[in-house]
Formats: C-alpha cells, structure tokens, sequence
C-alpha cells in the first residue's frame, strides 16, 4: 500500500519535473520568436530599448528581450554564460575582452553561414572600427558606437584663468598650467583611479611610442619613448603641479561631476563628459571647446578610443533574428540614438547625419580627434598585460604623489611589466 | 585575630520596585577569636550582614570596626580577612596549590618560597597535600571544600568569614565537617564568622549564635541561652526540632488560669504577677511534655490536657508522637519504645516551670523554661545533631 | 505525537543504504542510524564545500586558461606547473603573489590584534553596570551587522586624502601637519586593517562578552578578599577565564581574515594598491583579468593550504593545552 502511494507520488512529481523542464528550454519557441539579448547599463537605455524592440518587433515579428549588466560584473557574468554555453542569444562586445573571449569560443563568426545575410555589409564601416571587430581573421562582432577621448574645455573657464586657446603640444600644456590661475584651479585632469593605462597610452602614442611592437608580438610601452611618457605623465603630479596630487583619488564620476560642476577649467574624455556637462543646470554645448590633446615631443596628438561592439553567442538557436536585431540596431536612427545616449559615436556614417549630431561640436570629434585616436592591440593576453600596466602605472603615480619617486623608478616599473608581458605573449 | 564591632549597620539594596532594608540598625560586638554563627532564615540579612565586614557590599549605614580600627570604607583586601563561600569559588583555572597560594601572592611580600611552605604546611593540616596539583574540576565535593577552608587558613587572617560553607556537602559530610572546623577554629583562635540557615549547624558549632530575621537581631547568646530563653517567639520556634509548639491561650487573671477552648490550666501568682497582658501564647517544647493513658493515676491531674493521636514517628532513640488539642497540632517527643495507635486518646502533661509565655501581640517572651543553661555544651548539644 | 516520530523514525531505519556502500553494514544500528541523519548536512557540505575545493585542486594542475574556459575537462593536464609558476619569485607574477601573501599575513594578524584588542575593551566596558548599557550594546554591534558595502564605501570616503573627514579631523586635532594618503600607497595595508577591524570587533565583543558574563561574580569577590585589585582580577580570574572563547576567536578572526575578500575589494576598489593587494584579491585580479584559472586556482590551494595548515598547528597547541576553566 505504502509503496504503491510512494511510487505515485515519484510518477507525478517526475511527471511534473519533465514538463518544467520542457516548459523552460522550449517556452521561448512557442508561438513566435523571442530573442534574449543583453547590455553594459547606462542611463537611458531602458528608454531606448522600450521603443527599439518594440518598433522592431512591429516590422519583423521577433520578440526582444532586454536586459543589462554592470561593468563591475559584466565579464564575470559573461564568463559564466560562456562556460556554462547558455545565456543571451546577442551580447554587447566591451572591445577589449574580445581575444580571450573568442579563445574561450564565446562568439559566432559573423562572416558566415546563414548570419552574414542578414546583418550590415562591412562595407559600412572604416576599417579601424573593423580592425577591432576583427579577431585572427574572424568577425567577432559588428561595430556599434565608438568615441576618442578629447582634450576638453570650458573656454569662459579657461578665459577667467588667463589663458588662451587649447595647448597643442605638452610644453604648450605645462605653460598654460603654469600660467592659469583662477579661483576653481583645476586644470587639465585625467584622474588614475580609473584605467590609468588609457591616459598612459595616450602619452606614449603623444610621443611616438607604442604598447605592443606592429606584430604584436612583443612590448613596446617600456622603450624610452615610454619611459618619458610615464615619467610625463608622473611629473604632471609631482614636479609641474599640473594635475593637483589630491585628484589622484578620483574616480571618473568625480572628475566628470567636478568638470561639469564647474570646478575644473579642462579635461580629457569622451563624449560622454560632453553629454554630461550639457545635462547639468546652465550649461550649454557651446561653452566647450574640444581638440586632438597636445602632442609630444616626438609624437603626434594620440589619443585613446573606446569601441563597443555586438555579437552573436554561438549556442543561441536563433542566429538569423538575432543577426536582423543587430542589422536594425546598426541602421542610422537607431545607431544614431543610442550613440548619443550613451555618449558615443555611431559606427554607422549614416548616424552623424541625424539630429542627434546635428552640432560642431561632434563633427570635431568626428573629423579632427578621431583621425587621431587608436585603441588597444587585439591580442591574447592583453587582459593580463593591461591589469599589470594598470597596477604599474598606479604605482608609479602614487610614488609621485607620496614623494617616493626616485629617479630611474617609472623605467624599473616599466621593464617589469615587459618582462610579464613578454612572457604573457610567448 | 581581632574583635569585631558592629554598630547600628544598615543596607539599603535599592530595586526598581523600591528600596530593601536587608540589614536593619544591627548592633554586635564579636570577641576576640569566637565563632560566632549567624542564623535565621533565608532573607534574614545574615550573609549581607557578613558579606558588609567582608566589604563586598558598601553599607549604607553604621560602622564596622576590626579592634580598634573603622574598616567601614575599606576595600576587601585591606581587611584582613579570609573567606569560605558557600559553592566554594576556587579558581577553576588553577591547581589547588596555586589557589591557596594565590592570596598570599596578592596580599603579602611573601618570597615564592615561603609561600610554598605554607601551602604546603596548610594542606598537611587539612590532609590534602596528595591534592595539590589537582583542578578544582578534579576534585570531589569535600575535596573542593578542603581546598577551600586551605585557602581561607593559609591567609593566617584577623578573621574568618564563612558564608554557608557546608551546604553543599551530603548529610554524612556534613556532620563529619562541623566536628572538623570546630576542632579548627579551636586550634586556630582565630575570630570567625559563620553564617547557616541550618539550626544544628548553629546550634552546634557557634561559642555564641546570633538570630536574624527580616533584616533585624533577634537574640545574641549562647546556644543554651537562645534555646532554652528564647527573647521571643520567633527565635523559640527557629531553633529545635521538631520545634517548640505553640498554642494561643488567655490568662485569666482572676482565676489564675491560663484558659484555651480545650483546656485550662492553672497559674501561679508569682507568674501571674508578671503578666501585663492577656492574649498569650504558650510555647511548649516537644521534649518538655510527657504523656498518659491513665490519668487518674497521675499526680497532678488537673495539669493534664486531653489529646488525640494523630500520627507516630518511632525514631529508634525517641519516637514523635503527634497530637490533636481541639484542632490545634502538638508534638511530644516521648520514649523510643513507646506504643500508641493512631485515634487513641492520651493526656499530655506539662510542668509548669517548663511552659514559655510570648506576648501574642509582639511575640516577646514573658516566661521561660527553667532548664539550666550552664551545662557543657558538647554533651548538651549531641542529642540535636542526631535528628539534623 | 509519538506515533509519528516512531514512524519517521523507523522510515529513516528503513532506508538501505548498505545495498550501496558495503562497509557501511559493518556499523553498529546505532551508528548507521546517525549517519542517516547526518546525510542530509552531509549531502550540503559535500554540494557547497567539498566539490567546490576538490574542483579548484583539480583546476590548479590543468592549464585551463582562456581556450578551456568552457571545456575545462580538456585542458592538459601540467603536474606542478602552474605552482612552479606562480610560487617562482623570480618572476614578476610569483613575486607578486608572495607578496600578497605577506600582506595577507600582516592583514590576518593585524585584525586580529585589533579586533582583539577592541572586542576585549568593549566587552568589558558592556559588563560593567552602567545606564543605557542595552543601547550601547546595540550601538557597538552596528558595524558588524550594517551591510558592509555601504560601510566599506562610506570609509571609502572618509579616508580621502583631500576631501575625506579623517584627514580633516586629524588636521584641525593637529595630530598630522599634512593631508595623509590613506588608500594609496605603503600605508594602505594599515587602513585595510583598520576598516576590516572596525567592520569585525563587534563579533569578538559579543562572544567575550558572552564569555564574561559566563565567569561567576563570586571568583572576582574571593579573588578581591585574596587581594587583587583591579588589574590583578583581570590578569588572574577575567583573561584566563576568557581562553577557551578567546581561542575560538582568534582561530575565526584568523582565518576568516587571511580569506575575506569583501573589505579590500570595496575598500580599495578597482585598482588596489600593491601593499592592498592581499592574496584574495590579488588572485580575483589575476585570474579574471586574463582567464588564468589553471594558475589563479594554484595560488588559492596554496592560500588554502597555509589556512589549513595553520588551523591544524593552532588546534594542536590548543588541544596540547590543558584549559578545564571552559565549559567544555
């Protein structure tokens, strides 16, 4: 009797197991199709993905789900899903974890199979935004929104200090640091609690140097272009007092917030510094002033510039929607509005044309900073040779700004960091 | 060694429901090396009255002198003392050597090497020499209560204060360890301080007992004394088992009679002359009664009261037999070989001389048994520790 | 009632677990009884600790990286090497990680010196009587039980160099003529220390505590009659009282520290100095930066293996002890 209850019991409960299960893995495939997609959170996109997936859906029938992850977890996250093989069906692409997430077979090539119909021709794009999108030969990801960091300026700022005009060359910034004096004294801050390597790497391209050698086969940051450009880079803090010892400790916000607040005359940053000093009570676009950054002794005027990319996760069992998704993203309104919400620029040429861009100011960044902007090596390995120069760089400066900088430290730092890099890239 | 003076002492314990009196204006005066054992029930105020010449507790009113010098205010340690408690409080982390080192350690410039021959030459007093590297937790009972009493001697005090040291002990022990600590004390000559809810303790053991009761003295005397002239009715119905009886009874002035429901009995004038009340009780101790079956055949019938039997206690020595006297219960203690049944009919007869009159109102006595009390003690005392 | 514990009780009797395990017949009734009880809690440490720790071993001499991220079974299997890697001081990456790992020790010990030092002080200052004593306890376990990332980044601000109260306090007290850098450089292991103390003391208040008020008033009244003072009560009756507490504290305060990840992680967010770098941290930055899980995993059993060996050191000494004063 008992037994008999007992087996009942087992019969139905993995009766209902089996149809949980079921319901799980193919509830998403009944009625129509339902794509799961998700992003790096920012402000506003919520906004934008209420109106795009719904617009989408209107013209194709396909369901998007949306969803976002932050930047603090997003590769661990990302990480999961690829060892796990389950997750979103498209993914935002942060373009520096792309080698070591392709290794990790975490993205589909786009240049083939049925996808490559439906997504945007490649055509579309320049081919640095392509040279990033494009690992060993394969199409990682499409392009989406990029932007060069600028040297930026709030002109009445600078006016009220005694200065005129942008700084074209580093002897050029140290005079005017030297020469502005105003109540709000912050000038030309970069910050380095936040990646400091990017502002490094922008000094070393500003003097002619590069990270990696043209093959990528060996460091190149720790030649004496690098060593200078360190050193440069310590010197704003320690020995020119250009960048205030105490604005070691901020972050990006505080820098953003003091920028707009009206604390600091100059910055260096992307767009969104622009869109965010526009935000902000009675500031308009046309106070600012943006340019390439000064350029080095040896170099040009080098900056950094970040892209964002979408891809297809290889076990999604949808690859075409998910690829007419991307291809409606990439068209210029859509490309356009969500460029401009996250303070990018669209991959998409078609997008600059649009209302959201419709100001000098952009068309600076477009045509004057971006010729000059270049971005990390597309290597593996890079991720553990960034954390190291990131850790060096930190160092360094927080040796300069406690005063225990000595000479020859930035060049030891600096051969360290080679030597694991070099062993990294073998 | 040092007399102890205790005047007008009074503690105030103040509770969130109002303030306890729990020592009352009490006045003492302690010889020089007598042991004196403070009784009474729980509540009484004995410990805290021990636990202020300890000077564990602040008093908050009246003095208390060792010799000729105020300690009222003085920390513990500066008086002189040793103390026994109750549970003992050895300290469990360290070997009974070392505990009964410890106040010597703390309390004298002693070298290490003196205080060892001490310890050792007190636990050879107490036997428990074979004990001392023990823990507390190794030990029995009796062993811990050694250690303990090592502990209090080893200090070679002004006085000892000892707050119910043997009631943790079994019956056997017990008795075994009352012999021991008189015998103790009596070596010593150290001034003590005992404090027990146990009247054969007190009874026993003190050259003088002190009874306390709701904060207040009761009597001061010797054990004879409080037993046999009680001050009041409380202090004759503490001490003696089975305790004294009590039966509420009128005098009749006129009549020369002490007159109950059930009875009446006559008065002499020189007791009646005493007598400035009327409502009374007459107090009866179960030992000082004696019974009859036949009362015609006894001397002086007109004494004897009407009983019935309730119950009988045959203890081997004596045997209880309990009483019924118009409803009121009354305890004889009679010869061991005694036969009664229970529902018989009996007279118990009492002598005059041996009656207690108490005050009804404020239990103060007004006449008691005329039992010496001069006899030695030990030989008096033995008959109690029996029944314990 | 009875009927139907007797039920569970022998439904449980019933289950043949011999049918499985043969050795398991050779226990007494009694002893295969308890393990069936014992099967469930088990069954959760083998789920959420054991495969945990045999996987990570397993890891620590594959060469997973990248390339096996999701086919971990396949990587090649490399002996030692990734110990040989990490643990080489000769290379930058093993000089890091032993660096980290004496960070971690001077973490491990300064916590638990000041967590000690502190509980030990707060605990007695509860056990005396005193008005509001219940508020004040309340208020002294705050740190412990406020959710510690909101804790850890409002230090996070206060110990800013130029903006952050700290500073500003010690500066107008005139204990320092000039701002000091807190989370940046050589002092930020201290800080570290003071953050995570602060976030952990009220533990190792409330067990001593507990401890104290467990210590029978009595001891204190015959150790004053014996003669000690204040001191002399606390050197001989309070702190010998408080070992047996004191050594489950100090063993949990140590190790819970040598593996606490959330304070440095906060505290000195997303670019740690060096001398913040212990090896938790150091580790979650190797391994995540560059998918170095085969080396990462190397480094957390050598984290894991001097945990361990030090709680096995610590309990043998402890058990060599002789301490009847517990309760245990």
């Amino acid at each position: 009797m008992r037994n008999h209850t007992r087996r009942k019991i087992l019969a139905t409960t993995g009766v209902a197991t089996a149809f949980g299960v079921a319901g799980c893995l193919g509830g998403t495939n009944s009625g129509g199709t339902t794509l799961e997609t998700r992003y790096m959170d920012a402000p506003g996109l919520e906004e934008f993905f209420e109106e795009h997936t719904a617009r989408f859906e209107d013209e194709t029938g396909i369901e998007v789900e949306y969803e976002f992850v932050g930047w603090g977890e997003a590769q661990e996250t990302m990480l999961s899903d690829i060892m796990s093989r389950s997750g979103p069906d498209v993914h935002e692409i942060a373009s520096t974890w792309i080698p070591e997430q392709y290794d990790a077979n975490g993205w589909m090539d786009l240049d083939s199979g049925s996808v490559v119909d439906e997504l945007p021709s490649t055509d579309l794009f320049t081919d640095g935004a392509l040279d990033v999108a494009t690992f060993q030969d394969t199409l990682v990801g499409i392009p989406w929104f990029w932007g060069p960091r600028a040297y930026q300026q709030v002109d009445e700022r600078i006016e009220a200090g005694g200065v005129e005009g942008t700084p074209s060359d580093w002897d050029g910034l140290l005079d005017q640091a030297e020469a502005y004096d105003a109540e709000n004294n912050y000038f030309a801050i970069m910050g380095a609690d936040f990646e400091p390597i990017r502002n490094f790497a922008m000094f070393l391209w500003q003097n002619g140097g590069q990270l990696l050698t043209d093959d990528d086969g060996a460091p190149a940051f720790h030649d004496d272009s690098g060593v200078e450009a360190l050193e440069f880079y310590a010197d704003l803090y320690a020995e020119y007092d250009v960048l205030p010892s105490e604005t070691i400790e901020w972050g990006a916000a505080d820098i953003q917030g003091a920028f707009t607040g009206g604390q600091m005359a100059s910055t260096w940053g992307a767009l969104g510094t622009v869109s965010a000093y526009e935000e902000a009570d009675g500031n308009a676009l046309d106070d600012l002033s943006v340019s390439a950054p000064p350029a080095g002794p040896d170099g040009d005027q080098g900056t950094f510039f970040g892209m964002e990319l979408l891809g297809i996760h290889p076990w999604t069992d949808e690859p075409e929607a998910a690829a007419q998704w991307i291809d409606y993203l990439l068209q210029a309104e859509p490309n356009a509005a969500v460029s401009n919400t996250v303070g990018f620029l669209p991959t998409n040429p078609d997008g600059l044309e649009t209302d959201y861009f419709d100001n000098e100011l952009y068309r600076t960044f477009d045509e004057e900073v971006f010729p000059h902007a270049r971005t990390y090596p597309q290597v593996l390995g890079w991720g553990e040779i960034e954390s190291e120069l990131n850790s060096t760089v930190f160092e360094v400066l927080q040796s300069a700004v406690t005063g225990d900088l000595a000479a020859g430290d930035a060049e030891a730092a600096l051969e360290r960091a080679a030597s694991v890099a070099e062993q990294t890239l073998e | 060694m040092s007399r102890v003076t205790i005047e007008n002492l009074t503690k105030v314990y103040d509770s969130p429901s109002g303030s306890i009196e729990a020592v009352d204006d009490l006045t003492l005066a302690i010889d020089d090396g007598e042991f004196v054992v403070f009784v009474g029930p729980s509540g009484c105020g004995k410990s805290t009255t021990l636990r202020c010449i300890a000077g564990l507790e602040t008093v908050t009113d009246g003095t208390i002198e060792f010799g000729a010098e105020d300690v009222t205010n003085r920390k513990p340690k500066e008086r002189d003392i040793a103390m026994v408690f109750q549970n003992y409080a050895l300290y469990p982390h360290m070997t009974a050597r070392k505990n009964m080192a410890f106040g010597l350690k703390m309390s004298t410039d002693l070298s290490a090497g003196e205080i060892e021959d001490r310890v050792e030459e007190t636990a050879q007093m107490m036997g428990i020499e074979e004990l001392l590297a023990d823990k507390p937790k190794a030990l029995s009972g009796g062993q811990q209560q050694r250690v303990a009493l090592g502990r209090a001697i080893v200090r070679d005090p002004a006085v000892f204060l000892m707050d119910e040291p043997l009631s943790n002990l079994d019956a056997k022990l017990r008795a075994q360890m009352r012999t021991e600590l008189q015998q103790l004390q009596h070596d010593l000559d150290v001034t003590t301080v005992y404090v027990t809810h146990d009247q054969t303790e007190a009874m026993t053991m003190g050259d003088r007992i002190v009874v306390l009761n709701d904060g207040e003295l009761q009597q001061v005397g010797t054990p004879l004394e409080c037993y046999h002239r009680p001050a009041n009715r409380f202090v004759a119905g503490f001490l003696g088992s089975p305790p004294m009886n009590f039966l509420p009874v009128e005098a009749d002035l006129d009549a020369g009679a002490l007159s109950h429901p059930s009875f009446s009995l006559s008065l002499s004038d020189s007791i009646g002359a005493d007598l400035d009340a009327t409502e009374l009780v007459m107090g009866i101790r179960p030992e000082h009664g004696s019974l009859t079956t036949t009362p015609d055949e006894h001397p002086e019938p007109e004494r004897l009261v009407e009983a019935t039997v309730t119950v009988t206690e045959p203890m081997g020595d004596v045997t209880n037999v309990y009483l019924d006297i118009g409803g009121e219960s009354v305890t004889v203690t009679a010869g061991g070989h005694l036969g009664l049944t229970d529902g018989e009919s009996v007279w118990l007869y009492v002598p005059e001389a041996k009656l207690h009159l108490f005050d009804a109102e404020t239990g103060t006595a007004i006449k008691h048994s005329d039992e010496p009390i001069e006899s030695t003690r030990v030989s008096e005392a033995s008959r109690y520790a029996e029944t314990a | 009632m009875t009927r139907t514990s007797s039920r569970v009780r022998s439904s449980v009797a019933e289950i043949e677990i011999g049918r499985y395990l043969p050795l398991y017949n050779r226990l007494s009734d009694e002893q295969q009884y308890a393990y069936k009880l014992l099967l469930p809690g088990l069954a959760m440490m083998l789920l959420i600790h054991f495969i945990p720790i045999v996987w990570g071993v397993l890891i620590s001499v594959l060469g997973v990286d990248s390339g096996y991220v999701s086919q971990w079974y396949e990587a090649p299997f490399v002996w030692a090497e990734n110990y040989r890697f990490v643990l080489d001081p000769r290379t930058v990456v093993g000089e890091r990680f032993w660096y980290s790992l004496r960070q971690t020790v001077i973490f491990s010990v300064g916590t638990l010196l000041l967590t000690y030092v502190l509980g030990l002080t707060a605990a007695l200052l509860l056990n005396q009587r005193f008005k509001g004593r219940f508020a004040a306890r309340t208020l002294l376990l705050l740190p412990w039980v406020a959710p510690s990332v909101v804790t850890l980044l409002i230090w996070r601000m206060m110990f800013q160099q130029q903006s952050g109260i700290i500073n500003s306090l010690l500066l107008s007290l005139g204990v320092i003529s000039e701002p000091i850098y807190w989370l940046i450089g050589d002092n930020t292991i201290w800080t570290l220390i003071l953050v995570h103390s602060w976030t952990q003391f009220p533990l190792v208040m409330i067990m001593l505590y507990a401890g104290l008020q467990s210590i029978p008033e009595q001891l204190y009244e015959a150790a004053s009659i014996d003669g000690a003072g204040r001191w002399e009560q606390f050197r001989y009756i309070t702190f010998p009282q408080l070992k047996p507490v004191s050594a489950v504290v100090v063993l949990l305060m140590m190790l819970w520290t040598m593996i606490n990840f959330t304070s440095p992680y906060i505290l000195l967010g997303a670019q740690p100095p060096q001398s913040g770098q212990v090896s938790i941290l150091y580790i979650y930055n190797f391994a995540f930066s560059n998918y170095q899980f085969g080396r990462g995993a190397a480094m957390s059993v050598v984290l894991f293996a001097i945990a361990m060996a030090m709680a096995m050191l610590y309990y043998k000494y402890l058990f060599d002890q002789d301490f009847t004063e517990g309760d245990r």
